[in-house]
Formats: structure tokens, C-alpha cells, sequence
């Protein structure tokens, strides 16, 4: 499987079909108390070159989705499609997936400290990320490659970082070093779960300006997951917001945020606080977030939702269209007769 | 006359805290050599009774360092630290466990700050009877305590796993509040929250202090968090205060540049002012605390340095271009850089050439 | 890359349920080995409490020929005196186990104090416990139990007192090693602000949250006591004849290599008992570790 073969051919994949097409997917852990569902239906499609935001709190199963699809949990069982160019990776025989794992669809995790190999050092990762993909690749063209990725994600000095290890680093330079890994093989979609959270604010902005260059220079997609909705304000073309393991509103940014549907990411958007504004502070939303063990009937919002009605509890809601977003709510989506 | 005196309210009698020159230098070992971590150099401040002083800055700048040090957690090297006029770092153990009746510590992670085998019953009374104070008061003020914080009596006998992120940081600020400080220091309260409780939490706090007339110091690095309840702002970098002011200055003309960066770097929730907003991204890395630069610490990243900055390090005084109670430790203050900030009472973009 | 845990992934309120479970004390690690290692306990411990209630022979009076080999009447065959060997195997728990309580408490409560002390403290009281400590574990603990004994005199008491100053200094350190740990965590702090004093610091917050590496090692310690014990008799120094410690028991087997039951029936009583323990103290170990890991 060539592809960069055939975009060459082609100029590029086709930017009218989704390079990642995620398809009813669910994901259940068996757990001493019974089968816990983590992710419980989530579809989203994913174009070529575009940065789309997954955002949600705690329980709501963003990571697990990202996680799923490229075959990393343990003691879960996974159901659903998600294609990467056609090909369903659920389900995908071991072999295969590492061909694409890390080559064509990337992940870069939450905690560089951890991320990395600590006894290795920058330039030994790199390169054994690239042989592993590229196996006609010569150990000093990959050292030289190294050398040239770290250049790419603004490390001074690539040479002499090459031969450093992971602890003689700050936080900021090992997620850039995670950042190079991952786009060492030239992958299509990058998958980035809080690239910047356990990062300070101003090593953030410089993160996610780099990720901003690297997805124009590459034509990379972007899966950012995050709960920070200022990040995905600067940052995303389009939003998922997650709640208890499904999509409760999806659409582009600026409707997103100007008009949002769903009551809960209406009261995300109210409760947060805002540099350029003092205002009193709403609590837009009570109780706690839902998780995948305590699910209440019918929508799982309803008991926090200041727009509940009788019907919530009936059914879980599907995506309808509320302007131009889909939320799942009945309630906010009723089109007047 | 000194950066505190300078930056305080000359009509007020004297401030319910007052830190001056306050210093904490750790001693470790790096690569079998010993080293000095400059934690802390030379921080002065003051709280007035009532006020909100947030503290902010990034990791590592010395700010949660402070807060342990005004409640004398950690020994500071050396300096000041008065309460109401009193020195509380000259204090002896015993008057110094009766000191900290005035002053108390909400921690970032309540998870880690309650122990987990004692209840919440068990959590409350404790203060209140190491103070000695009879077991009929201890009840009722435990009642009272829950009202506060909005929990109810069925948590009394719970355990601190048991509760959510937000509950347990309630229980962190009831137990704080238990021996009614007049001082609280918050240190990164709401951080380890989720989002929509960091709503909650902020609410209560500030519900708190208008109903017990509390003092806070609030240690954050989320400005934007710190804008719903400050005072007075001052901006940490690398063991320093590089600018303080009452809150409103800092947000709407801030003159550091590092302050400027800071702000400019804060994402904003709203698509159409994040894709307008030119950002201030710095570069290069934090400097070592074991051998901060001379001169000026933020003169290696900072875009307007020059030779002075190396040879002189600028004093925490108030400038041309800003009040007087605004101070900024700066040679060369000002906001004329490229970057768009926003105003916050007109919510105007506003670029600055 | 490696796969993702489920806990990882679901994050807190998962987690926080699994602690709830354990916090209310199901002994849901009470399977397998450790139900296999409790009933043993259990067993020896109603054998050497009970015994001289339903003993089916005198252990000390020969009651047969001797040398005889296994046998209906005589399940593990008779010793050169002619006393049943099963008798005095059984009997043998009765010098063992005590014994082995006996050193394991002292041993906890002298290694609890300097531990602690030294951990909390820390300065001057800190060097000089624990150089107390590395002095003593420099030897070899079998040899200095021996050079101990030897120069008190031979006999179960004198052993027990030497076996008691080889043990403590490893919960010495131990405990050190938690408190130092323990100290550093937050609620500790929380304590200080409050204004708590060092002692209920020390009683309330670090003791409790130090003790359960003690009690883990406690448990499998039990069964290296009984075998340093049976060393010892072993060798002549600790138990006297004709008392039926398993060591001394082993010592008079080894002298009638062809009489293989006079050895084996000793031999058996202390491997089981060593593994009985073991498998408590594994199992306790997990079930901590789970309690002390999920936050």
C-alpha cells in the first residue's frame, strides 16, 4: 500500500470524502461491576487537512474514542466502524494496523513527561519510529531525518538534542520531540489528545501555533481532543462536543460557539471564564457530569438541563438540526410547525 | 519608599498581611554537586483587610512557594511576613500553632490534602479541637460549616474518596475556614476541577467572602479564572514580581512584557476574536532556577531587551504610563509592541502599532 | 505503543468506585492462595492451642520400638528413642509458633519506634538510629543470631532474645522509609496549617498510613522466623533436646539418614507453614497495593 504513491498520482486525497470516518462506534470495558459504556455511538467524519475539536469533560469519553480506534485499550470491546481511507480499523488484524498506526494516522499524548522513553535518547526515538515504518530507511538517513524533524518543530540546536535525553528536556521541548515522532512518517491525520494541558499557557501558544503550521505545510487533519474551549476556538475548523459517551453537539466553530443547541454546550460556554470580561460568574450548570456508570434514562443530560421537559427521560435524543449545527436534543432542535 | 508602600492604599491603617523582601532558596543536589534553587527572591506585598491579592504566573515561578511560605509551611530563607503588625516568622512553635488560627491553606488537590481514612466529620472538628474548643461548640460550628458550603449532614460520615472533585474541595474550604481565619490562601483551588465545577467553587468563594469578610490570596496561573475575583493582580516570573496593580490595570493596560505576552497568550472562548487576536509567542525556553540570568531574569525571552537589562535589574516601582499603585519592574515599560489585546470594558479589539 | 489500561482510560469516577469497594472491607483477595494459607494458619494455630487435649501420644516417653517406619498407629513412624514423630511434630508448633510471634512483635514494636523517630525527626536522631540500624544488618543474620546465642548461652529464650536484635533493624528502616514517603504528602500539610502538633501529626496522620509494608512483611517474615528458629536448634544452639522443636527434630534425623520420616515430618510442618504465611502476605500486599495505586 503505497499512498503516497497514488496522491502523487492523484494531488492529494480527495477533499470531498473523509479521510477518517468514524461510524456508530461503541466501546464497552468489562469491569468487576458489570460492562461499563464508555462510548456509546459516536460518528464524525474527518476531511482531509482540517482540524476538528473533540471536547469534554471528565467521563465523557473523548480519549476513549481516539484510543479505540487505534487499538490501544485493554479488557475493552470495541464495535463500530472507523475507516481510515476506506479501510475499517476496528477489528483490523494486528499487523496491519501497526502499518498504520503511527505512519498514517499519528497520536500524540497528554503527558510528554511520560510519553517518552527514558532511557533513550531523542534522536535513537526518532529514528526507530521511522525504520519501524519505513523499512528500506538506512540508520544515518534516519539520523539525518531526526535531525531535520526536530528542525521542523523549532528545536534549537536538532544536533545536539538529537544525542539528549528525554529528562534533560522541558515539558515544552518533549511535546514538540512527541510532535516530530509523530509526523516522522508523514501521516494524514493526527491525532492530539491535550497536547497542552499539563503545559504552561504561553509553552501552550507555541504549541499550538506549530501544530497550526505543521497541518498547512502537511495537509494534515487534526483530531484535537481537549476540554479547553478556548484552544478549540483558536484552533478548530470544526466541534464535537462528547457527553457521556456520545456526540451531544457537532458543527462548525463560529455557529458553535455564536449559537449553540444543546444545553450543555450552552452552559460550558456560559460558565466559562473569560479574559476579556468580568462578569458575574453563572452556574450554568448543577450537579456533576454524568458518567458512564450512572446513566439516567432518556437523555443523559436531563438532570442538569435548565430546558428539561417530560420527553427527556423517554429516549436518548438523536442529532438534528438546530441553524447550523446538530445537537441532540428534542427539545431544542423541534423545528416550529 | 519601598515597591510595597509604594503599591499600597496610603489611606488605610495597617494591612492585615504584609510580606516583605521574602526569600526561599532550596538547597539540591545536581549532578553530585550542590545547588541553590532560587525559589524566591526578594517578593513584597501587602493585603489589605477584605482585598484579593491573586498571585499568578506559570510553573515554576515561585508563586505556590510563597503562599507555603506566608503561612511559614515551608521556612522562608529570609525576610518578613507580618500578620495585622505581628511578625509570624518569629514566632516560636507553640505561638505559632496559635497563629494559625488567622490564616489558612485551601490546597490545589483535594484528593491529596484530606486524609483519607478520617471523615468528614472527623476532618471538620479536627481543627477546632487541636484549638481545644469544647465538643458542643466543635458540633455546632461542623453544622455550621456544611451551610456554608453547601453540603449536607449524610456527608458527615463519608469518606473523601467517596465525594466528587467538587465536593471534596468544599470540604478543603470548610476545613480551612473551620477556626474562622481572617486570611485564606487559595492555592490553585479550582484547577484540578472539571470546568463546569470550577464555576461552582468560584461562585462559592466569592459567596464566602462577602459573607465573612475574608482576606484572600489566591495563587493561579489561569488569569482568566483570577479576573472574576481579584483586587489586585501581581505577575510572578522566575522568583520575582515583574508587575502588580489593582486587577483592572493589569487586564486593561499592562505594561510588563511579560504580562503582555501572558495575556495574549490565554486563549479566548470565541472563534471570531481568537482568529483576530495577534498573539505574543515567546521564545526560547524558561531559564534555570539554579542560575537565573542577571540583571533583569525575563530579559532572554523578552523582545525589548537591551545591554541594560543584563547589567541592572529594574526595581518594582510605578512608571510613566501607569498609576500610582500600578508597579512594573521594567527598564522599558509600555505597550508598544504588535499585539492585539482586547479592552475589556468595551470588548473592543484594540491593536496596538 | 502500548495499550491503554481500562481504569487509565475512564478515569476518575471509576477509579474512586473500585476504592469504595476495598474501603468496605469485603476480603475479596480471600481466594485461592490466600484462602489455602489462612486455613493452614488456622489449622496450626487450633493444633498448638488444643493439643495437649487430644495428643495421640506423649511426645517425650518412647512409646513404641524405635525406628519404626510409618504405619497405621504410627503415621510418621517413631525417632530413635521410640516417641511417635508425628506427635512431636505436632507438639513442635507449639515451641515454634510462639516463639516466631514473639520475635515478629518484638521486633515490630523496637523497629516501629526507631523507625518512626528517625523518619519524622530526622537530623542527629535520624544518623544515629540509623547507623544503629546499619551496623547491625552488616551481619550476615543467621551468623549473628548464632554468635548472639552462643555467647548467651544455648536455649529457646536466649534464641528468641538474639533472633528478636537480628530482626528489628529491617522494620526500622522500613517504616523510615514510609514516613520519609508519607511526610511529604499534601494532607500532612494540610495538618501543619491547621496547627496540629508533631505528636498528633505523628499518631494520626503518618503512623496509620505507614503501617502496611510492616504488616505485609510481618506475615511473611512469620515463616523465615520459623525457619531461622529451626536453624538454630539446628545447629545446637536454641532448642534443647529432648524438647520437639522442628530443627532439633531435622538434627536427629539427619543422624539416621535411612529413618527418612524423622526428618521428613519436620521438614513438611515448616514448609508449610512458611508458605502459609507467604500466601497471606502476598495477598495482603495486593490488596494494599490496590487501596494505596487507585486515587
Amino acid at each position: 500500500m503505497s499512498w503516497s504513491a497514488t496522491d502523487a498520482a492523484t494531488g492529494g486525497p480527495d477533499p470531498r470524502t473523509p479521510i477518517l470516518a468514524i461510524d456508530d462506534l461503541r466501546v464497552t470495558f468489562a469491569s468487576s461491576s458489570g460492562p461499563v459504556p464508555a462510548v456509546r455511538g459516536v460518528s464524525l467524519d474527518v476531511y482531509p487537512g482540517e482540524a476538528v475539536a473533540i471536547v469534554g469533560e471528565s467521563g465523557s469519553g473523548k480519549s476513549v474514542t481516539m484510543l479505540a480506534l487505534l487499538g490501544l485499550l485493554r479488557n475493552a470491546t470495541v464495535t463500530g466502524a472507523a475507516r481510515y481511507r476506506g479501510t475499517n480499523l476496528i477489528g483490523l488484524d494486528p499487523a496491519t494496523l501497526r502499518t498504520i498506526r503511527g505512519a498514517k494516522v499519528a497520536m500524540i499524548f497528554q503527558d510528554p513527561m511520560t510519553s517518552l522513553n527514558p532511557v533513550l535518547t531523542i534522536g535513537r526515538q526518532l529514528s526507530l519510529v521511522m525504520r519501524s515504518h519505513q523499512p528500506g530507511l538506512s540508520k544515518r538517513d534516519a539520523a539525518n531525518r531526526a535531525v531535520s524533524l526536530l528542525d521542523q518543530v523549532a528545536i534549537s540546536q536538532p544536533k545536539r538534542r538529537c544525542d539528549s535525553y528525554p529528562h534533560e528536556l522541558s515539558g515544552g521541548m518533549r511535546q514538540r520531540v512527541m510532535i516530530a515522532m509523530a509526523i516522522a512518517n508523514n501521516p494524514d491525520v493526527l491525532i492530539a489528545d491535550e497536547p497542552t494541558t499539563a503545559l504552561d499557557v504561553t509553552v501552550q501558544a507555541q504549541i499550538m501555533e506549530l501544530l497550526g503550521e505543521l497541518r498547512i505545510e502537511h495537509n494534515l487533519a487534526l483530531i484535537l481532543i481537549t476540554h479547553d474551549l478556548g484552544v478549540v476556538a483558536g484552533a478548530a475548523d470544526r466541534v464535537a462536543v462528547m457527553y457521556a459517551g456520545r456526540v451531544a453537539e457537532t458543527g462548525p466553530v463560529g455557529p458553535l460557539f455564536a449559537d449553540p443547541g444543546h444545553p450543555y454546550t450552552r452552559g460550558l460556554l456560559e460558565c466559562l471564564p473569560r479574559l476579556d470580561e468580568r462578569h458575574d460568574i453563572q452556574v450554568a450548570i448543577p450537579g456533576v457530569p454524568a458518567t458512564p456508570q450512572s446513566l439516567p434514562p432518556g437523555c443523559p443530560f436531563s438532570p442538569r438541563c435548565s430546558f428539561v421537559e417530560p420527553r427527556c427521560s423517554e429516549a436518548e435524543p438523536m442529532l438534528a438540526a438546530h441553524g447550523e449545527t446538530m445537537a441532540a436534543c428534542v427539545v431544542r432542535t423541534e423545528v416550529p410547525a | 519608599m519601598s515597591a510595597a508602600e509604594a503599591t499600597a492604599d496610603p489611606t488605610t491603617a495597617v494591612p492585615l498581611l504584609q510580606v516583605r523582601n521574602l526569600v526561599k532558596e532550596f538547597r539540591v543536589r545536581e549532578l553530585g554537586r550542590a545547588a541553590v534553587v532560587h525559589a524566591v527572591s526578594d517578593v513584597s506585598f501587602e493585603v489589605q483587610a477584605g482585598e484579593t491579592m491573586a498571585l499568578v504566573g506559570e510553573s515554576g515561578c515561585g508563586k505556590s512557594t510563597t503562599g507555603r511560605c506566608i503561612l511559614r509551611l515551608i521556612e522562608p530563607t529570609s525576610g518578613e511576613v507580618e500578620f495585622r503588625g505581628v511578625s509570624v516568622l518569629s514566632l516560636g512553635a507553640r505561638e505559632l500553632r496559635k497563629a494559625r488560627r488567622n490564616m489558612q491553606i485551601v490546597f490545589q488537590d483535594p484528593q491529596a490534602s484530606l486524609h483519607p481514612r478520617l471523615t468528614v466529620r472527623q476532618l471538620l472538628s479536627e481543627p477546632l479541637e487541636v484549638h481545644g474548643e469544647p465538643p458542643g461548640v466543635v458540633r455546632s460550628r461542623v453544622d455550621e460549616l456544611l451551610g456554608l458550603v453547601q453540603l449536607r449532614p449524610e456527608h458527615l460520615d463519608r469518606y473523601p474518596h467517596e465525594f466528587s472533585g467538587g465536593q471534596r474541595q468544599r470540604v478543603g474550604i470548610a476545613r480551612a475556614l473551620a477556626i474562622s481565619p481572617a486570611l485564606l490562601v487559595l492555592d490553585e483551588p479550582v484547577s484540578a476541577l472539571d470546568v463546569s465545577i470550577q464555576a461552582e467553587i468560584m461562585r462559592l468563594l466569592i459567596d464566602l467572602r462577602e459573607r465573612l469578610g475574608l482576606s484572600y490570596v489566591f495563587i493561579a496561573h489561569d488569569l482568566a479564572v483570577v479576573r472574576q475575583l481579584a483586587d489586585r493582580v501581581s505577575v510572578m516570573y522566575l522568583g520575582k514580581i515583574v508587575e502588580t496593580g489593582p486587577a483592572d490595570q493589569i487586564y486593561r493596560n499592562p505594561q510588563h512584557p511579560y504580562t503582555r505576552a501572558l495575556l495574549s497568550a490565554i486563549p479566548i472562548p470565541d472563534p471570531v476574536v481568537e482568529k483576530q487576536r495577534k498573539r505574543i509567542v515567546l521564545s526560547g525556553e524558561l531559564p534555570s532556577p539554579i542560575d537565573p540570568p542577571s540583571g533583569c531574569r525575563f530579559r532572554t525571552r523578552c523582545w525589548r531587551a537591551e545591554e541594560r537589562c543584563a547589567i541592572e535589574e529594574p526595581a518594582l516601582i510605578p512608571r510613566d504610563g501607569s498609576s500610582p499603585t500600578h508597579a512594573i519592574a521594567c527598564h522599558f515599560p509600555g505597550d508598544d509592541d504588535q499585539a492585539v489585546l482586547i479592552d475589556p470594558v468595551s470588548a473592543e479589539t484594540v491593536t496596538h502599532s | 505503543m502500548t495499550a491503554i489500561d481500562a481504569g487509565q482510560a475512564m478515569g476518575d469516577a471509576a477509579a474512586s468506585r473500585s476504592v469504595e469497594r476495598q474501603s468496605r472491607r469485603r476480603p475479596r483477595w480471600l481466594r485461592g492462595p490466600a484462602l489455602v494459607g489462612v486455613v493452614v494458619m488456622a489449622a496450626w494455630l487450633i493444633v498448638a492451642l488444643t493439643l495437649p487435649l487430644w495428643t495421640p501420644h506423649d511426645p517425650l516417653d518412647p512409646v513404641a520400638a524405635r525406628l519404626l517406619g510409618p504405619r497405621a498407629s504410627h503415621w510418621m513412624g517413631t525417632d530413635a528413642l521410640g516417641r511417635d514423630v508425628f506427635t512431636r511434630t505436632l507438639w513442635g508448633a507449639r515451641t515454634s509458633l510462639p516463639i516466631a510471634a514473639a520475635v515478629i512483635a518484638s521486633a515490630v514494636i523496637v523497629g516501629t519506634i526507631v523507625g518512626a523517630l528517625a523518619g519524622f525527626f530526622g537530623g542527629w536522631l535520624d544518623a544515629v538510629f540509623m547507623r544503629l540500624v546499619d551496623i547491625t544488618m552488616a551481619f550476615p543474620p543467621i551468623l549473628l543470631a548464632m554468635a548472639i546465642t552462643a555467647s548467651l548461652g544455648p536455649g529457646i529464650r536466649n534464641a528468641l532474645i538474639a533472633m528478636a536484635l537480628v530482626w528489628w533493624p529491617i522494620y526500622a528502616r522500613l517504616l523510615r522509609a514510609q514516613v520519609i514517603a508519607v511526610r511529604q504528602r499534601e494532607f500532612i500539610e494540610s495538618a501543619w496549617a491547621i496547627g496540629a502538633s508533631r505528636w498528633l501529626i505523628l499518631r494520626r496522620y503518618i503512623l496509620p498510613m505507614s503501617y502496611t509494608p510492616i504488616l505485609v512483611n510481618a506475615t511473611m517474615d512469620f515463616g523465615q522466623v520459623v525457619l531461622l528458629t529451626a536453624s538454630l536448634s539446628f545447629i545446637g544452639l536454641g532448642a534443647r533436646p529432648p524438647s520437639p522443636e522442628w530443627g532439633s527434630m531435622i538434627t536427629e534425623g539427619a543422624l539416621n539418614p535411612y529413618a527418612w520420616w524423622m526428618a521428613a515430618a519436620p521438614g513438611i510442618a515448616i514448609v508449610t507453614v512458611v508458605l502459609a504465611f507467604n500466601f497471606v502476605g502476598d495477598a495482603l500486599r495486593d490488596s494494599f497495593d490496590i487501596k494505596e495505586t487507585v486515587r
